[in-house]
């Protein structure tokens, strides 16, 4: 899977967080079948179960990657969040440990977004840096890869350092 | 670590992208790819760490450094710590927290060594910490202790 199967979300605004709350101000038993569906099938104001699931697997294919080119990651990721499951502090600060750990791995070719302190008065603002850094750290990987010089085709003093 | 075994050595292919500005790839049809020079197969982040390097030589230097140290009979604490250790902190510059150096006492003449490992021996932990080795004695050594220290 690639970050590009997983659709990641970077453009969540005010405006989508206000209909959240429109939405849960209305309550589900007032809502038409049109608002009940949008609800019910995730709202991008909303921060739920379906973007933790995305986010860990996203960090598990980034971690990969980082291994790959050399910068060893050892992620626990959680990617079988339910509508059930209320995440506990530790997970969440697990959570965003990851995406500051990943933030500080590499020097990328666009200037990274700040990750989250924490998950207190996590704002859209945040939600949207988590999945830019992993996009744009996906992006230099991709690059790096692209440059590789193999042994047996230089030798030593021939490259400046 | 392999190298790549080009069948046609040197040639590439080049793709313009405008402006005088080319794409270059490889086209020289290896029938061995070769190890990749790169941080992966040269020095991981994990080694980085662990050996506190920034180059394979640093990390070379590191695995392969011996220093002959003397731990003084003098400057042990008065009175032993929460776990029963007397202590005694001897600077070492290269020491780094994260190493896992070896240790073992210095050779000399036979009344040397005999007079020493009575001494060594009532050492009973060394924990390793930026720029010092902290060494923990069930009991004060009367004599200084030659050891060698090796490796990270």
């Amino acid at each position: 899977m690639t970050l590009q199967e997983l659709n990641l979300i970077t453009d969540r605004t005010a405006a989508d967080v206000l209909r959240v709350k429109e939405l849960e101000r209305k309550g589900l038993a007032n809502m038409t079948l049109s608002e009940k569906t949008e609800y019910l099938n995730g709202l991008k104001g909303a921060y739920n179960f379906t973007d933790l699931n995305r986010v860990n697997t996203a960090y598990e294919i980034i971690g990969a990657m980082l291994t790959d080119i050399g910068e060893i990651t050892h992620y626990t990721v959680k990617k079988d969040w339910t509508l059930y499951d209320i995440p506990g502090k530790t997970q969440l600060t697990a959570y965003i440990d990851i995406i500051k750990d990943i933030r500080s791995r590499l020097k990328t070719v666009q200037p990274l977004p700040e990750a989250p302190d924490d998950v207190d008065n996590f704002t859209y603002e945040e939600a949207n840096a988590i999945e830019k850094i992993l996009l744009f750290v996906e992006e230099t990987i991709n690059l790096i890869k692209q440059y590789i010089i193999y042994s047996g085709e230089v030798y030593a003093g021939e490259v400046d350092a | 670590m392999n190298d790549r075994i080009p069948t046609k050595p040197g040639r590439v292919k080049l793709t313009p992208v405008g402006n005088d500005f080319f794409i270059l790839e490889r086209a020289d049809e290896p029938t061995e790819e070769g190890t990749p020079l790169n941080k992966a197969t040269l020095l991981n982040s994990e080694n980085e760490t662990r050996y506190n390097a920034e180059t394979p030589n640093d990390a070379l230097t590191a695995i392969g450094r011996v220093s002959e140290l003397t731990i003084p009979a003098d400057g042990w604490s008065p009175q032993p710590n929460a776990e029963g250790y007397y202590i005694r902190n001897v600077s070492v510059s290269w020491m780094r927290e994260n190493f896992y150096p070896q240790m073992q006492l210095r050779t000399g003449t036979a009344a040397e060594i005999d007079d020493q490992t009575e001494n060594y021996n009532l050492i009973k932990k060394v924990i390793t910490a930026n720029g010092m080795l902290v060494f923990c004695a069930e009991s004060v050594p009367q004599n200084d202790i030659n050891v060698i220290i090796t490796g990270a």
